[in-house]
């Protein structure tokens, strides 16, 4: 690192340890700020992954017309459609014990007859298909002789699908109105600065002090503010949600969240640094604007 | 080494703080520029650091036209000029070192470099031994030698004084006179803003008078 940098960046280093206690208050909005930002993306990318797990689909229905013959051909035909790794037959039998395994509460459902089972077999789409593939196997079984109807549960996809990507929107938003509140603090917290300091700004000016001169000091003291209430928001945030979720959450059996990978810590840092330095830096511009006259008297 | 040809000011209103003025000041020339309150003495001055730009005319620093050189390169031109204010402009609660220290910052100049440099020019100014005192708790006078330590700091090559007289008396004036009188001996311009006629008596050289924004006299006091 130059000299130079060196100097304008322990000059900033001086500054945000000289405005400390009178930044503190914007200090703990930003630290809040961003506990809150950490609070509700656990929230929603764990709504989320829990909504886009719970829509997993992994086979495809299909129904036989009642008294279809030939099941053995049926069978080799829908197992030939592309896309298809394995096909399972349920006879009306099967389709009664399926249904009652699964719905074990339904009363009275032993007493009906297995007609009104209709027998169905369960394609296998191969591991990592899309929904493309899903809908062109249903469009390819529904064409194979002997098959009455095909379903894979598509409106329950999409609906969970629509919730989850909903959630992502809300994020978004959420990162948005973040990044608003944090340019406006750090943006409110360096005018103050500025202003406070304007004397000796305006005489730094008439002295000869460059523009970056002038800045960088503010800018890298805004910067450090927002390192300091980011360290801060993530420690709390990591304690209190490691206490939250083993003893309230998972005692109770909700096991949907969970702490954000490294990644996400780091460019959630790297965003609020990002906003930081960009917000100091418009409120230093459009304040040497107005104090371009050093002697305005 | 300042020159202004046909130079006018306007201010927003229509205002014309100066008309017509030219003029050219040598290196190492001392000139009063003299003239009622709104006279545009201040404006002049101004001119020089380029704290504003004319409406009209050209102002040229050592060959360089102030309406080119561009917002950039003005702290560059500001470094070769050393600014006094009758007011001081100083940093009330920093002490007297870290005022004249401040132009030497922006040569990312450590603390004991600045030291080095900083302390024989107190002592020349008489206040060596109040460095490390708060400016709030000055004298005038002793406030006044303060600024001209932080102006004459970086050796200029343009002494500008706008009024650095005005609140002194006569024994702290003529202080302030003999060092910017060394500066001059030193191959800057001294131009000084003033109205102080017993001071131009005492100290005579090169009167610039201005009136209602125009250059009404420009000679020696013994050709006028």
């Amino acid at each position: 690192m130059s000299n130079k940098a060196f100097f304008l960046l322990m000059r900033g280093f001086g500054m945000f340890l000289r405005e400390f206690r009178v930044n503190l208050l914007s200090l703990v909005t930003l630290t809040t700020l961003i506990f809150v930002y950490h609070v509700i993306c656990a929230a929603g990318t764990g709504a989320a992954g829990f909504l886009t797990h719970i829509a997993q689909v992994n086979t495809v229905r299909a129904y036989l017309a009642p008294g279809a013959a030939g099941t053995e051909e049926i069978l080799a035909e829908l197992s030939s459609i592309e896309g298809v790794a394995g096909v399972k037959y349920y006879s009306p039998k099967d389709a009664k014990e399926f249904v009652i395994a699964n719905a074990p509460n339904i009363a009275g459902m032993k007493s009906f007859a297995e007609d009104f089972f209709p027998a169905f077999a369960e394609l296998v789409p191969a591991e990592g298909s899309g929904r493309d593939v899903f809908e062109k196997i249903e469009a390819a079984a529904a064409g194979v002789r002997g098959v009455d109807s095909v379903s894979y549960g598509k409106e329950y996809m999409s609906r969970f699908m629509m919730i989850s990507r909903g959630s992502w929107i809300f994020m978004t938003v959420i990162s948005g109105l973040f990044a608003a509140a944090v340019s406006f603090t750090v943006y409110n917290t360096v005018k103050l600065s500025l202003y406070k300091f304007r004397e000796e700004i305006k005489l730094y000016s008439l002295v000869g002090g460059t523009r970056p001169f002038i800045s960088v000091p503010y800018v890298f003291s805004s910067l450090l503010q927002a390192v300091a209430a980011y360290s801060a928001a993530t420690a709390v945030f990591t304690v209190v949600f490691n206490v939250f979720n083993g003893r309230v959450l998972h005692p109770a059996g909700i096991n949907i969240f969970y702490l954000q990978s490294v990644v996400y810590f780091a460019a959630a840092f790297v965003f609020t640094c990002l906003i930081a330095v960009a917000a100091a830096m418009t409120g230093v511009v459009s304040f040497l604007k107005r104090v371009s006259s050093v002697n305005e008297d | 080494m300042i020159k202004f040809v046909n130079v006018g000011v306007s201010f927003p209103g229509g205002y014309q703080a100066l008309q017509n003025i030219n003029l050219d000041i040598a290196r190492g020339e001392f000139a009063y520029v003299i003239g009622k309150s709104g006279a545009g003495k201040s404006t002049l001055l101004r001119l020089i650091y380029a704290d504003i730009l004319p409406t009209r005319g050209v102002v040229s620093i050592e060959e360089n036209d102030m309406n080119i050189i561009g917002r950039l390169q003005v702290p560059f031109l500001r470094r070769q000029i050393g600014v006094i204010f009758q007011d001081y402009k100083l940093l009330e609660n920093s002490t007297v070192f870290d005022n004249v220290k401040l132009a030497l910052d922006i040569f990312y100049m450590k603390r004991s470099a600045s030291r080095e440099r900083i302390w024989p020019l107190l002592r020349r100014v008489g206040i060596f031994e109040k460095r490390d005192e708060t400016v709030k708790n000055l004298s005038g006078g002793e406030k006044q030698r303060v600024a001209i330590a932080r102006a004459l700091i970086n050796d200029p090559k343009i002494i500008l004084a706008d009024e650095p007289t005005g609140n002194l008396d006569e024994e702290n004036a003529d202080n302030v006179m003999s060092l910017l009188l060394e500066g001059c001996g030193g191959g800057a311009a001294v131009l000084m803003a003033t109205h102080d006629t017993h001071l131009r008596k005492k100290y005579p050289a090169r009167i610039i008078e201005l009136d209602k924004g125009r250059l009404v006299r420009d000679g020696f006091p013994d050709v006028e």
